[in-house]
């Protein structure tokens, strides 16, 4: 169960708008490496998972996702109040105005929707966690990705927060691994899949 | 009450929430390490003072957290996405 804390993970206070931007950072929320598919990863994976600091880790980086998802939409909802209609046109921000008005919706910044097929789910501790490894550097690629296309302080400082956290997650994955590599077979990790067999 | 303004409170708790959080995820694949569950207590027991606080002066941050009041205080203003928080 998940209770509600009234307050951002990191705080943002956008001054100017920029919806060229907008459409950027807006991949973090629901394109392919963004932090929706990343929350629901996590959160899917640990039913299957069969050691308690991984059911913990998954948990807890799972939740933290889920007030990425809420400062990258915040982000996006700063940049896109208070823009002229002229402003949406000049931008290219039109095209996705037309189905969404200035709401929040999932897609990527090419405009292909959110789509469960950018993770999975595979009840392997082994591969799930590589799975989780790699998700994180992609998203820290993606934020390094971002910073060089924005120049906004505003915007910069909640997403280099956003870019630690993914390394500090690499990290905890990483360690998890460990975790689950020293409850196998030493001399074959994959003799069995401890999610399955016994 | 406080001394304290809104923003100086919220400012106080994200930074322990965050020292809290972060010691969470660390404690979760290292169960064992006493320095990591001190550090823990030290920055919960700030961030609960902290919390207490900022609703008693300005609100409540969470709808299981609201003070006795003729009003239901847990929709005002400001909600975090709105630039005040």
């Amino acid at each position: 169960m998940w209770v509600y804390e009234k307050r951002l993970q990191f705080p943002i206070n956008i001054k100017t708008p920029n919806a060229a931007a907008a459409k950027i950072i807006m991949t973090q929320f629901g394109g392919p490496d963004g932090e929706l598919g990343a929350s629901q990863r996590y959160l899917a994976q640990r039913f299957a998972m069969p050691y308690n600091e991984v059911k913990g880790i998954l948990t807890d980086i799972g939740t933290e996702e889920l007030a990425h998802v809420e400062m990258i939409c915040t982000i996006v909802r700063q940049l896109t109040r208070n823009l002229s209609i002229d402003e949406i046109k000049a931008s290219g921000f039109d095209t996705y105005f037309v189905d969404h008005t200035v709401g929040l919706w999932p897609q990527s910044a090419g405009g292909v929707p959110f789509s469960s097929t950018t993770f999975q789910s595979k009840g392997d501790p082994i591969t799930d966690l590589h799975e989780d490894m790699a998700a994180e550097q992609k998203a820290r690629t993606t934020y390094d990705n971002i910073l060089r296309l924005v120049n906004d302080p505003d915007i910069i400082a909640p997403i280099r927060f956003l870019r630690e956290r993914e390394i500090v997650h690499f990290q905890r994955f990483g360690e998890s691994m460990r975790i689950v590599q020293d409850n196998l077979d030493s001399k074959n990790f994959y003799a069995f899949n401890p999610a399955f067999d016994k | 009450m406080t001394n304290k303004s809104r923003d100086q409170l919220m400012c106080i708790i994200n930074e322990a929430s965050l020292a809290v959080h972060d010691t969470v995820l660390f404690l979760d694949t290292h169960p064992c390490d006493k320095e990591a569950m001190e550090y823990y207590q030290m920055y919960r027991q700030i961030r609960n003072e902290a919390m207490e606080e900022y609703r008693d002066c300005y609100g409540p941050l969470s709808a299981y957290d609201v003070a006795p009041s003729n009003m239901w205080t847990w929709i005002n203003d400001p909600w975090p996405w709105e630039g005040e928080c």
